[in-house]
């Protein structure tokens, strides 16, 4: 049932995530921009958001925290309001971070559009999610390296159960 | 996630993703490696223990100079490291969609109350 009205479509470093909610437009656009709800479900469920601190306007921080299964998992992320319309759409850029609020430029960072389109008393949520690879990754991903290293082994391990 | 930024953190050095670059053709040893840099031995056995930690290359305990080889799983992994943020997504929406019938089922009952 949670998963059946999920459209997921991925092309190359986009992600957009369509899914409708049994809510309107408002009750939507309130659980992107208070910890008290966000606490509640950002996160995958074996990493739930541990800490979060919000300043919702154009140019504010989100900033928060999960926290994985294992003693010391932990993932903090620093997020940039970029667009703020009450109650049908924010952009935000997120980013990875230490807990001292520095940003990780080694990780990939990402512009996340939400859409809440109302429709019959619910809600369509149209997630747009843009990575952008650091750019020593993508000098890595450019060079076909990550290709041509995983072929060749996998054309070794072929090799070596044949003999 | 984690083993995600471990990797990511290993492949930002040049020196490292040149290392793996010659490992594609073969496992080598530490001295072979070194060969091309210009850097000392610690240093390449510095940048072996990060892509070591990395799983990126396993080192023989076999022989004693101790062979370097490459290992494909996390450079697999980052191939489609997408694919894994999919994942985030998908369970967080699943959370907010149990947590959203929760407060409205909330809703309902105190409106029933009144």
């Amino acid at each position: 049932m949670t998963t059946s009205n999920m459209k997921v479509e991925s092309k190359g470093n986009e992600l957009i995530i369509t899914r409708i909610f049994n809510a309107p437009p408002a009750l939507m656009f309130e659980m992107w921009s208070h910890c008290k709800h966000l606490k509640h479900w950002w996160g995958p469920k074996e990493w739930p958001m541990d800490e979060c601190s919000l300043d919702f306007h154009v140019g504010g921080e989100w900033r928060y925290c999960l926290r994985g299964p294992n003693e010391g998992d932990e993932s903090w992320g620093i997020a940039v309001y970029k667009e703020i319309e009450k109650p049908e759409k924010i952009v935000y850029q997120d980013n990875f971070s230490d807990k001292f609020g520095n940003i990780n430029k080694q990780m990939p960072t990402m512009v996340v559009t939400n859409k809440f389109i109302e429709n019959n008393w619910k809600t369509t949520q149209v997630s747009n999610i843009i990575y952008e690879s650091p750019e020593e990754l993508k000098k890595v991903l450019d060079m076909g390296m990550i290709q041509g290293m995983t072929s060749s082994m996998e054309r070794l391990d072929e090799y070596l159960a044949t003999i | 996630m984690d083993t995600l930024s471990i990797t990511f953190a290993a492949l930002s050095d040049p020196t490292r993703r040149a290392i793996l670059a010659s490992l594609t053709t073969g496992a080598k040893t530490v001295s072979n490696l070194a060969e091309p840099f210009d850097i000392t031995m610690p240093a390449i056995t510095k940048h072996l223990k990060v892509l070591e930690k990395a799983k990126l290359i396993e080192r023989s305990r076999e022989a004693q100079y101790r062979p370097c080889k490459l290992q494909p799983t996390p450079l697999k992994e980052i191939d489609s490291w997408i694919e894994k943020y999919r994942i985030f997504w998908e369970e967080s929406f699943n959370r907010l969609d149990d947590y959203i019938n929760k407060l409205q089922t909330k809703k309902e009952d105190a409106n029933d109350d009144q």
